[in-house]
């Protein structure tokens, strides 16, 4: 196969020539598109699949972009999405990626998107069938950090022993009162596997849940595929007497006066100013076009190309 | 089929085993992939689907698609006793897909097999295990017709509410086989149903319940 990394230099010469049609040959992607279907089939279940190298390095979202590849096609449109945010320098480089190895067209609009990849958010506009949402995963073993050894946890997924995870999420209670977890809150799939959402923040946690999109999940360091299809059960783990709750947020968005999603602080100036605005750029820009005005919004704030420069900013740190 | 397979069919005498293929098929195996991807997704659902495949007449070009999209030298295929011995199917599948046949149905990734009365039980085929469920076989099975007419009422992840779907022509026995194969989650086989030109997929989640007989019985005539 080809698996030489290309410099993005070497892209916009129009190297790419040599490449095949959304960078994978074909064999690879025949194997990652079986891994995708038994995936489904068993929901939440990690499928082990040969990792390929990508011209990004890991942590880039080299599982979410390999999944990407092998199931998109020049009658899509791409949707990629960093914290939330379509203009962060992952989410451009990915979208850019697509839209010159795959000819696709892209959006930033979550409902035009009929492919959306994402690194730790689940858009706010509720998703709709017949769209798929892929996820960049990190570590996908939700119990690794409970047991280090493959075989071990392998061995408790088969024969459903979740022992340890609830005993983790107890004794945090034990200690601070409550479940401390807020980003990868453990979640049960089809009332059988455990699975690791990814380090999206809790908040998202209920989308998940009989969602009409299919959810695919990519890990590339860790070499795993898994999948959530549409309308299935998904449960964040909890107990009778501590019931799972989602992050909620005091004020609404500064700009655009939302509540009820998911919003990140941003650093306004070195006096200790600060707001709090949609972690989803398109969410907030959709209700700011449609009139909504938070607290700071531009007709009250001086500028604002100014701000979302700054957002911008903030996002590409993250 | 040993000795079909050691064939060089590049030579003459497999001429017709070179024509046929997959025309563009990047694009062809994908679009096929994601009405696959799709279907299994939300199971009973009914994706119409064209190809350009001419593989031997014994199997649907549809059928010769599907396979073509998924397997290759990396996963094993077993063909039914009656596609088997065809020796022309053979060797098609050789040189277009490149998947090593297997032996017994137990050890296939893959298996092609026709519906109807005779159709082989689902219990021999490779089920995964509990540790690795993954590694288990996907049937590709030829039937007649698929319709979205209450025959059967299928439920589980995927599906809203209820689902409904009619395969012409199965076994009598195919829906207590389900029952059983459902019964294993996480292990079990996968199904995708080939009709001339439509697929509808049966993840090992989907549970069947025969809707009314009355519905059934209507639609006999
Ligand atoms: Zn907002």
């Amino acid at each position: 196969m080809t698996s030489a990394p290309f410099s993005s230099s070497e892209a916009q010469s129009g190297a790419i020539a040599d490449y095949n049609f959304a960078y994978l040959d074909e064999q690879t992607k025949r194997m990652i598109r079986r891994a995708i279907l038994k995936g489904i089939a068993i929901p939440g279940y990690q499928v082990p699949f040969a990792s390929r190298e990508m011209p990004m390095p890991y942590g880039w979202g080299t599982g979410g972009v390999q999944v990407t590849a092998s199931i998109i096609g020049p009658d899509d449109t791409l949707k990629v999405i960093d914290q939330g945010a379509d203009d962060t320098t992952n989410a451009v480089s990915i979208r850019a990626f697509f839209a010159k190895m795959a000819k696709v067209k892209t959006t930033t609009h979550t409902g035009e998107a009929s492919v959306i990849q994402t690194r730790h958010r689940i858009p706010e506009e509720q998703l709709h069938e017949g769209q798929v949402i892929v996820f960049q995963v990190p570590i996908p073993e939700p119990l690794r950090f409970l047991e280090p050894r493959e075989t071990e946890t392998r061995k408790m997924h088969a024969v459903e022993d979740y022992g340890l995870m609830h005993v983790k999420l107890y004794e945090d209670i034990a200690q601070k009162g409550h479940i401390a977890t807020n980003y990868a809150y453990p979640v049960k799939v089809k009332g059988r596997y455990i699975m690791d959402p990814s380090p999206t923040p809790k908040f998202d946690n209920p989308k998940m849940n009989q969602s009409e999109a299919l959810q695919l999940y990519g890990a590339g360091r860790e070499m795993r595929i898994y999948a959530i299809p549409p309308y299935t059960d998904v449960v964040s783990l909890d107990f009778e007497d501590y019931p799972f709750e989602v992050q909620t947020f005091e004020e609404p968005c500064a700009l655009c006066g939302g509540t009820g999603v998911f919003l990140d602080e941003v650093i306004l100036d070195d006096q200790g100013g600060r707001m709090f605005v949609c972690s989803d750029s398109d969410y907030c820009e959709d209700r700011r076009a449609k009139g909504h005005r938070g607290a700071l919004s531009p007709d009250i704030y001086e500028s604002e190309e100014s701000l979302s420069a700054q957002i911008s900013q903030e996002g590409a740190d993250a | 089929m040993a000795e079909m397979m050691s064939n060089n069919p590049a030579t003459g005498a497999n001429l017709d085993a070179m024509i046929g293929g997959l025309g563009d098929p990047v694009f062809q195996t994908q679009r096929l992939f994601r009405s696959i991807m799709d279907a299994m997704a939300r199971p009973g659902t009914i994706h119409p689907l064209k190809t350009d495949a001419q593989p031997p007449a014994s199997i649907y070009p549809l059928t010769a698609a599907v396979l073509a999209t998924l397997a290759d030298a990396d996963t094993s295929v077993w063909l039914e006793e009656a596609l088997a011995d065809n020796s022309a199917l053979v060797n098609w599948l050789t040189f277009h897909i490149g998947a090593p046949f297997a032996a017994e149905p137990s050890e296939a990734s893959f298996a092609v097999l026709k519906g109807g009365k005779e159709m082989p039980a689902l219990d021999g085929f490779a089920k995964g295990s509990q540790d690795y469920p993954d590694r288990s076989a996907t049937l590709i099975i030829e039937v007649e017709a698929l319709s979205d007419k209450p025959q059967w009422c299928l439920s589980g992840p995927g599906i809203k509410d209820q689902n409904s779907l009619t395969v012409s022509v199965l076994s009598s026995l195919f829906v207590s086989q389900w029952q059983d194969n459902h019964a294993l989650f996480p292990r079990g086989v996968d199904i995708i149903f080939v009709s001339p030109d439509a697929i509808a997929c049966l993840p090992r989640t989907t549970r069947i319940a025969l809707a009314n007989p009355n519905a059934s019985d209507k639609q006999e005539h």
